[in-house]
């Protein structure tokens, strides 16, 4: 009997020692993203809330939103999203590999506060996160270019 | 003394209960839009006499580039005057709904309402007040064609910024040397956000369908001296009387003063505060808030964060307060940010900081002085060494004027109480009880230095010193004619936004007293043969509590 005590002990030691490799997601947190404006052709302007820890978290994931968005759409707004639905369900491993990969989605996406948050786009949640809502410009044009080129989407373009 | 402390005891946890209410308030916005103003004087019947003086101080008010000016002709006014002698307020309820359409009736017969709005909603107008709100250089799709105009919501925000203050005066009265103007104080908010007619060609809001509202209404009375010279006293650093007008009546005067305190009662409103966010707190607390709103030196900020809990309601929790240290130029750079210290809690960037207005700090030091009236100077039966007692302070932060933080000039009182004793009358030979005390009354000097939400503060003082002795008996002795120099030093520790306690040690030396009053008159000294100052030293070392309270602005 006490041998078994000690095994289960040991096991039970041995299971809170080992280290668990936690899952991180490659997508955003947060998808809310109301879409402003169209910037010249170029691309769009989105109120994009990110969810992190602190300041510069929350503002990483608003931006990962926003690009998110602009892909796949599901903002609040007028901007069109570049994928249509079959393309969404044909390459899921992209999607997962673009957003996980940050020198990937990020060159699309740049923040147009420079280091500012405005106010009352900052929020302490009940589980202790902090929600930003950042201004933030998608290139999308570039970015529809580069899917085409890879085949991930269809050309627009008429032939 | 035991309820001097208990009273302390009090001061302290009504502080910090208050302190702990303040943490859950209602949501604060960081969001700070300018705010156009109009003065509108007008006075009752028995003093509408003074209507041209109020008319002209109405164009001569102390400007700040806080706000934006809709000015009215002066025929509008004086039309407004007219058609104001007609209508009948309940000043019992000066803020019923009654009131504001009457008011509101007026100001659109003569011309005030809709030059307001003329002036308020004129395109030109809108867009450079739309460009002094702006907090940062926005990159849009406007911004890159060069277009920097505000958007329709945005116009109507700027227009709903709209306020016209009334001041109603009502009585110049004399009162010994003085005048006195007392009366009411009223400002209406404009708001045009249920205005669907706008006018296709001048783009303002049709008139009729904008709404007013009263939104702080307060009774106000200023004081007018007579000095001709107030150029040359201290008091005209701390009032806003032009120079110009000191050579008028003072009747004219007081309902002058009377016109520009609306912008008194202005400071004290919620909606007038200024608000921003805080964007740095690595390199001290910097908030995007500058000389284009007239932030000063020293200016107070209460600091809220936004939280949500989870039923997705948003609240606003105190964490702190804070000063300007320097001022940031963004009406030559749009991205300048002001920098501040921390007085209170913790800052993240974010937060939201809203303008807290200050004046005067009131300063109470309970204090131990080591002092000396021997039994020798034939005034108390027993040698007294200390004196315990109490100094009242009035402090002016004079940042305004030096650009200096927390440079304090003022003016103190205060009173020992030494230990009461029996002993013979000088002037009657009579054995008596008698009261001590000791009196001292001069100006003050204080600058104070903030270190890890810890106040260290030294001062200088100069004043005069006396002893005041009452006998039983019915004969009081005033000595005087000590003078005093000394300096002090302490430690405060901030219980909130107001309220400061530490202790204090220093040092004063006092001159020897020279002059004793019997019952009021002089007696002769040296000759008086009962009393000998000669031992006397009302100075000497110091130690105290203090506790200091700054009051709001006012």
């Amino acid at each position: 009997m006490k041998s078994y005590i000690m095994f289960l002990f040991g096991l039970f030691f041995l299971s809170a020692c080992s280290s668990t490799k936690e899952f991180i997601s490659p997508y955003p947190v947060s998808k809310e993203v109301t879409c402003i404006e169209n910037i010249s052709g170029k691309g769009y302007k989105y109120l994009a809330w990110g969810i992190g820890e602190d300041n510069a978290k929350a503002e990483f994931d608003a931006l990962k939103a926003a690009v998110w968005t602009a892909m796949m759409g599901g903002g609040t707004g007028d901007c069109v999203s570049i994928m249509n639905t079959t393309e969404r369900e044909n390459n899921k491993q992209f999607i997962e590999d673009f957003f996980s990969n940050y020198d990937e989605w990020s060159q699309y996406v740049r923040s147009t506060t420079e280091g500012r948050i405005d106010a009352d786009r900052r929020i302490r949640l009940a589980d202790g996160n902090i929600k930003l809502g950042v201004e933030v410009i998608v290139e999308t044009k570039m970015l529809r270019e580069t899917l085409e080129a890879r085949g991930i989407i269809t050309s627009m373009k008429i032939q | 003394m035991k309820n001097l402390y208990l009273l302390l005891l009090f001061v302290l946890a009504f502080s910090i209960l208050s302190f702990s209410q303040q943490s859950d308030t209602k949501v604060e916005s960081g969001v700070f839009t300018r705010k156009s103003i109009t003065i509108v004087p007008v006075s009752t019947g028995n003093v509408s006499n003074y209507s041209q003086d109020m008319i002209a101080a109405s164009y001569d008010i102390p400007y700040s580039p806080r706000y934006d000016y809709n000015t009215v002709d002066q025929s509008h006014l004086e039309e407004m005057q007219r058609l104001f002698n007609g209508i009948t307020l309940d000043y019992k309820n000066l803020n019923s709904m009654e009131n504001c359409e009457k008011l509101r009736e007026a100001l659109v017969q003569s011309g005030v309402f809709q030059q307001v709005i003329a002036s308020m909603g004129n395109i030109d107008s809108l867009n450079a007040r739309f460009q002094r709100n702006q907090k940062r250089i926005i990159t849009s799709a406007s911004s890159q064609m060069k277009i920097e105009a505000p958007t329709i919501e945005q116009m109507k925000t700027l227009m709903n910024g709209c306020f016209i203050g009334i001041p109603i005066l009502e009585s110049v009265t004399p009162n010994s040397d003085n005048y006195i103007a007392e009366g009411d104080l009223i400002w209406i908010r404009l708001d045009v956000s249920n205005v669907k007619n706008w006018d296709l060609t001048t783009h303002l809001p049709d008139y009729n369908e904008i709404e007013c509202s009263i939104v702080k209404t307060e009774h106000g009375k200023v004081v007018v001296s007579p000095k001709s010279d107030k150029t040359s006293s201290l008091s005209t650093l701390f009032d806003d009387e032009p120079v110009n007008e000191y050579t008028l009546k003072i009747d004219s005067r007081s309902a002058r003063q009377f016109t520009r305190s609306i912008l008194k009662l202005a400071l004290t409103m919620d909606e007038f505060k200024l608000r921003g966010t805080v964007q740095d707190v690595t390199d001290g607390i910097r908030i995007d808030l500058g000389k284009r709103e007239d932030v000063y030196v020293d200016q107070g900020y209460k600091v809220y964060e936004l939280r949500m809990d989870e039923n997705n309601n948003k609240k606003s929790v105190y964490t702190g307060f804070m000063r300007i240290d320097k001022v940031g130029d963004n009406v030559t750079n749009e991205d300048a940010l002001s920098s501040g210290y921390p007085i209170l809690g913790h800052f993240e960037q974010g937060f939201i900081a809203k303008s807290h207005d200050q004046s005067f700090d009131l300063v109470v030091t309970p204090t131990y002085r080591l002092v000396s009236i021997p039994a020798s100077s034939g005034l108390v039966s027993s040698d007294i060494n200390s004196s315990p007692g109490v100094t009242v302070s009035a402090l002016y932060n004079t940042s305004k004027l030096t650009n200096m933080t927390q440079l304090f000039i003022g003016v103190y009182y205060g009173m020992g109480f030494l230990s009461a004793s029996s002993t013979t009358d000088p002037y009657s030979g009579t054995v008596t009880t008698t009261t001590v005390t000791t009196q001292e009354y001069g100006i003050t000097i204080v600058k104070k230095f903030w270190m890890n939400n810890l106040n260290f503060l030294i001062g200088i003082e100069s004043g005069l010193h006396g002893i005041e002795i009452n006998f039983s008996d019915g004969n009081d002795y005033q000595i005087k004619g000590a003078f005093g120099i000394g300096g002090y030093a302490g430690i405060q520790i901030p219980f909130s936004a107001d309220l400061l306690i530490g202790l204090q040690a220093g040092y004063v030396y006092v001159s020897t007293p020279t002059e004793i009053d019997l019952n009021g008159t002089a007696i002769p000294y040296p000759g008086f043969d009962g009393i000998n100052l000669d031992g006397i030293n009302l100075g000497g070392l110091t130690f105290g509590l203090n506790v200091s309270y700054s009051l709001p602005a006012f």
